[in-house]
Order: structure tokens, then sequence, then C-alpha cells
């Protein structure tokens, strides 16, 4: 018995080690997926592992692509001195969807937040001053989320913008405050982008 | 701004309780445990958005409605409501307070409850139903104010200010993230022995909310110490002059930027936050060596002071009790002159701790125009000078009734005095 049980034991374990995922849920999902059909375990399985080997991050943007650098990084048509910094990509598709932003992007992967562990080596924020010493970006703008990290985070980058010669600016008001970017329509998401100030 | 009804269901010993209310006193009378607390609380639920009393909002669910549930019969889910018709001058709103049960879920072992707002209807977040009913309640346990620990002090500013101003509301509960954030900033800094960069941008959001939040509670204490100083000449009546002294949680040079008279608000927060950010600098080292945020309105009191004594320490209970009191009726008339409408005034068996002279000054008040509720143990408590003119009920085992018109018999003698 204790033999054959180890497997589920191991599964609920790695779903309990996934986001917003407790104990409990882990079980349920684990036990779905014991009386489930083979295919269905097959299929996620599958799923997770391709995702895996096709999805990278793009060594320029660090947006989720599969090819490097990423189809708008490479794009002839997109603005290169504009740089719009967005916590995950999911913002990115949001501010994509508005059809109104037509510069580059750089996904931070989070926020600065020492609750859930993360400061400034934990996020893409090297790489996109790197991104400043080519010298054709004109404005930043800050994207990140309109809460207290989303803006302290922005508060941290203009910091160490300031040397560089570039604008930087901050996504104007009108987002629900301390909401998500990604939950925002599109009007109001390109609105705040109209409405952005030099920080 | 008054109740014209209330409406409790499920609420704490209420299983069903409906009140028509208008725009004067109201008695309610009650034997101890009877629930006229309950239902004081119940009202100030709808202006606070939460309990004072409760330690977990479960208990706000009447037991039976959790039991029921839990043998599966009676209620589809277990919860409680709070329904008020708030009568303001350009119209009538519906507000609700619900209380929902929880059951033990993921991460949460223990069962606890969620809260939810409606206007006429409409769901509301916490910090946009805060406002619509403004309420001051004052019952003994209210010494506290003024003999107990700080923490109680800055409450009492906190939800003062909060049904003033959304804006100071938000902006609280955005200073309690940022300072969250900052003291684990301050922990990690404090466990690894080196500096961390962001820390500094930290300081600046904690200023900038923070200076804020001490311009407003330094505006509003000097608005009530003016009223509080005028009540308790009127209560107390022994020449001794009351003061409210706001102690800003700054180190002193930097919280002498808050004495005086407010200058225009924009160029004062400035200069607030500009000695908040002094203070943060002169403390770095020492907060660096605890872990933990040392200055800022989380570490703010305020002083009650007669004669240049400080009541928490060196007051009579007699006297606080009578500070307590001279604040809320302060707060009051300060909440009506910022609001526009006098608040609704609840008063919880606060006269049999009170001496003659001073259950008169209280029951002018009560009768003295605006919505009062009112619980006495006894009604011979609010009729020693003769009828005390409100609506009148008796509370017994969480139902109210009437007292009818018929049922009292006054005698035309003690009516005359
Ligand atoms: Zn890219």
């Amino acid at each position: 018995m204790r033999g054959s049980i180890q497997p589920v034991v191991r599964l609920v374990e790695a779903f309990a080690r996934l986001p917003g995922i407790g104990p409990k849920t882990a079980q349920r999902l684990a036990f779905f997926l014991v009386r489930a059909p083979p295919e269905t375990a097959r299929e996620l399985a599958e799923a997770i592992v391709r995702m895996k080997e096709a999805v990278i991050f793009c060594s320029s943007c660090f947006n989720i692509t599969a090819i490097d650098p990423c189809a708008t990084c490479t794009d002839p048509h997109r603005d290169r001195s504009t740089i719009c910094v967005v916590e995950e990509p999911l913002d990115v598709l949001a501010l994509e969807r508005t059809r109104g932003y037509r510069g580059l992007y750089h996904v931070l992967h989070g926020a600065l937040s020492p609750m859930e562990g993360i400061g400034p080596d934990d996020l893409k924020i090297a790489s996109l001053l790197e991104r400043m010493k080519r010298g054709d970006v004109h404005e930043v703008i800050l994207a990140t989320n309109p809460n207290v990290e989303g803006d302290t985070t922005a508060g941290y980058l203009a910091q160490l913008l300031r040397p560089h010669s570039v604008q930087v600016t901050r996504i104007g008001r009108g987002l629900p405050v301390g909401g998500d970017l990604e939950y925002a329509d599109e009007v109001t998401l390109a609105q705040a982008m109209e409405n952005r100030r030099a920080v | 701004m008054y109740l014209r009804s209330l409406q409790l269901t499920n609420y704490r010993n209420f299983r069903r309780l409906a009140l028509s209310l208008d725009d004067g006193p109201t008695v309610i009378q009650a034997e101890n445990a009877q629930g006229k607390t309950n239902l004081l609380e119940a009202i100030e639920l709808l202006a606070t958005t939460k309990s004072a009393r409760a330690s977990s909002d479960r208990e706000l669910i009447h037991w039976g409605a959790i039991r029921a549930n839990g043998d599966g019969l009676a209620l589809a889910e277990p919860f409680a409501r709070v329904s008020a018709v708030v009568a303001q001058r350009d119209g009538e709103t519906r507000a609700e307070a619900i209380i929902r049960l929880i059951e033990s879920t993921e991460d949460a072992a223990t069962p606890g409850a969620s809260k939810t707002f409606r206007i006429n209807g409409l769901p509301r977040r916490a910090v946009e139903f805060v406002g619509e009913t403004n309420v001051v309640s004052f019952s003994p346990d209210d010494v506290a104010l003024v003999a107990g620990a700080p923490s109680g002090r800055r409450r009492y500013l906190d939800v003062t200010n909060a049904q003033m101003s959304s804006r100071y509301l938000r902006t609280l509960q955005r200073y309690t993230k940022v300072l969250l954030q900052r003291n684990q900033l301050l922990r990690q800094v404090r466990d690894r022995g080196r500096p961390d960069p962001s820390l500094s941008v930290w300081d600046q959001e904690l200023a900038t909310d923070g200076a804020y939040l001490l311009h407003e509670r330094a505006r509003s204490v000097q608005a009530l110490t003016v009223c509080a100083a005028r009540w308790f000449q009127e209560l107390g009546g022994w020449g001794q002059k009351l003061q409210l002294r706001y102690r800003p949680g700054l180190p002193p040079p930097d919280a002498e930027v808050l004495e005086g008279i407010p200058t225009e608000a924009d160029e004062r927060l400035g200069k607030i936050r500009g000695a908040f950010l002094r203070a943060l600098a002169q403390t770095a080292p020492r907060e660096q060596t605890v872990g933990t945020s040392l200055v800022g309105p989380h570490r703010d009191d305020l002083l009650f002071v007669v004669d240049d004594v400080d009541l928490n320490v060196y007051g009579s209970r007699g006297q606080q009790r009578l500070a307590a009191l001279s604040l809320k009726l302060a707060e009051v008339d300060v909440l009506a002159r910022r609001v526009g409408s006098r608040p609704i005034l609840l008063l919880d068996d606060v006269l049999s701790e009170l001496d003659e002279r001073k259950q008169a000054a209280v029951l002018r008040v009560a009768g003295g125009g605006g919505q009062t509720i009112l619980t006495v143990t006894a009604l011979d408590l609010i009729d020693r000078r003769g009828r005390f003119d409100a609506s009148r009920y008796r509370l017994e085992a969480g139902a109210l009734n009437a007292i009818s018109d018929t049922a009292r018999t006054p005698e035309p003698s003690r009516r005359l005095a």
C-alpha cells in the first residue's frame, strides 16, 4: 500500500509547489488524475513538457517567445526609441490589445516585494540598464502595476535611470488604484498610456 | 443624517429585528445581556465596516445560523446582515453589510468570515462604503481611550478621520502595506548585515503616505481640542481646561513642523514629508539594527492634558471618563462641520456612571437635535428631571417592543419640575 501511494504523494507535493495551490487543492487535483483516464494525464504532462521546450525568454526584452530575439524586438516597424517596462508577460498582451503602443517592451518578471522575498536582484533590472547603453532609447515608460509594489518598483527604476539621458515617464492615472494592469480594459489602459507623466 | 430604519438578520443574538427610527432621540431600555450593545455595534459596523469588539467577524453571525448549517438544515448559507435606510439631505440610500461564514479552506485552517458591503444593492469596496453613514459612539469602555495604550488612540484618530475623508482611509491602507514591506526589508537588512539599494524608495513611499496621515491627524486634533475643552468645561464645570495634544511619531525637532496653524495643505505636506525623510535618515542605523520602522504615524500618540497633567498617568477615573466623553461630543461637532450633517450619536449605557449634572448635560445633547440612540438599564435614568422626550423601546431576549404611550404614568408634579 505504502509503495503504491508514493507516486500520488509525489504528485501532491509537486502541485503544492505551484502558486495559489494549497495542500487541499493539491490533493484534490492529484486524486482527480488518479481517477481520470490515462489520456487526460498524458495530455496534461505533454502540454507542460511541450510548453517548456517551446517557450523561452527573449534575451533582450525577457518576454516569453518561441524564437530569440522575439518578434517584437526584431519588428522593423516598431519604434526602437521607446521602451515600456512591465511586470509580467501578460501585461504586454494587455498593452498590445490597445493597439496604441508601437514601441518595445521590457518584462521585469515581478515587482519589489520584501514580503515575498523579491529584491532588485530578482528582477530583470540589470538587463534594462544594459539596454540603455545602446544610446538609441529616448523614453522609458514605467508601466508597473498601480499598487504599493508597482509604485515602489517604478520609483526605484526612475532613480537608476536618472544618470542615463532618457526621459522617464510613469503610466498615468485612471487605472484602478491598487489593481493589476492585466485586468484593466483597453480604453482605460490606452488612456493611462496617453496620460503618462515625467518622473 | 439619520437612519430611517434598521434591519438585522442573524446578527449576534438577533435572528430577525426590524426597527423604524426618526431624526431625534430613541431610548432602548434593556437589562444586561439582552443585546443592546450588539444593536449599537451593528450600526457602528455600517459606519466603520468593523466591529471594535469582535476578535473575529465570525462572532457576528448568530450561533443558530451557523449550527443550522452544520446540521445541513434550514439555511443554505450561514450569514448575518445589517441593513439600514440612511436619510440624508439629498435623499435616501440603503446601506448593507453582509457577513458570510467561510468554512475552513486551503490555507486558513480555522474557519473565518468575509464581509461585503452594498449601497442601494450595488457592491462597494469597504473604502468606498465608509462615510456613507457617519456615527459617533460612546460607551463606558471608551475610558480606555484616555486610560489605555496609545494604539487605541491611534485607532480612534483613524476611525474619525476615515469617516471625514475617503482619501484618509485609502492612504492609511496604503501606508500600512508600505510599512509591512519596509519592516520586512529592514529585518532582511539586519539579518544579512548589508544594506539594500531599494530601501531608500521604500522610505520615499512611507514618507509620502505618512506625511498625509500626520497632517490630517494634526488637523483633526486641532479642531477636536477646541470643542472638547468646551464640553469638558460644560460637563465638569470645575474651571479646568482640557487640552488634546497631538504627539506625532517623529523625533522632537522634526515633529515641530506639525505645530501651529496649518499653512496651505500642499506646502505643509511637502514640509512634513521633508521632516519625515530627515527623521528616517537619522534613525536609519538604529532601524537597521532592530529591523523595524521607528518613526511615523504608527508611533503617534494623543495626550489628554488638564492643568499640565497627563490624564493617562495622573488622571482620576472620573476625569478620564469625562475627557473621553468630551472627546466624543467634540467629534460630533467636528464631523458635523466637516461632513455637513450631524452624525448619528450612539450612547451605550453611559448614564449610570455619571452624576446628575452630567446626565442632564448628556440628555441635552441627546435631545438637542439629530439622531441619538441611547441605551439604558432603567428608564428612571432619563426621566429624573421630567419626562425625556424620545421614542422608547424595551429590548428583551433579542426582541424589541415599543413602550406605548398609555403604559407610562408620569406624575404631574415631576413633569413640572
Ligand atoms: Zn524581445
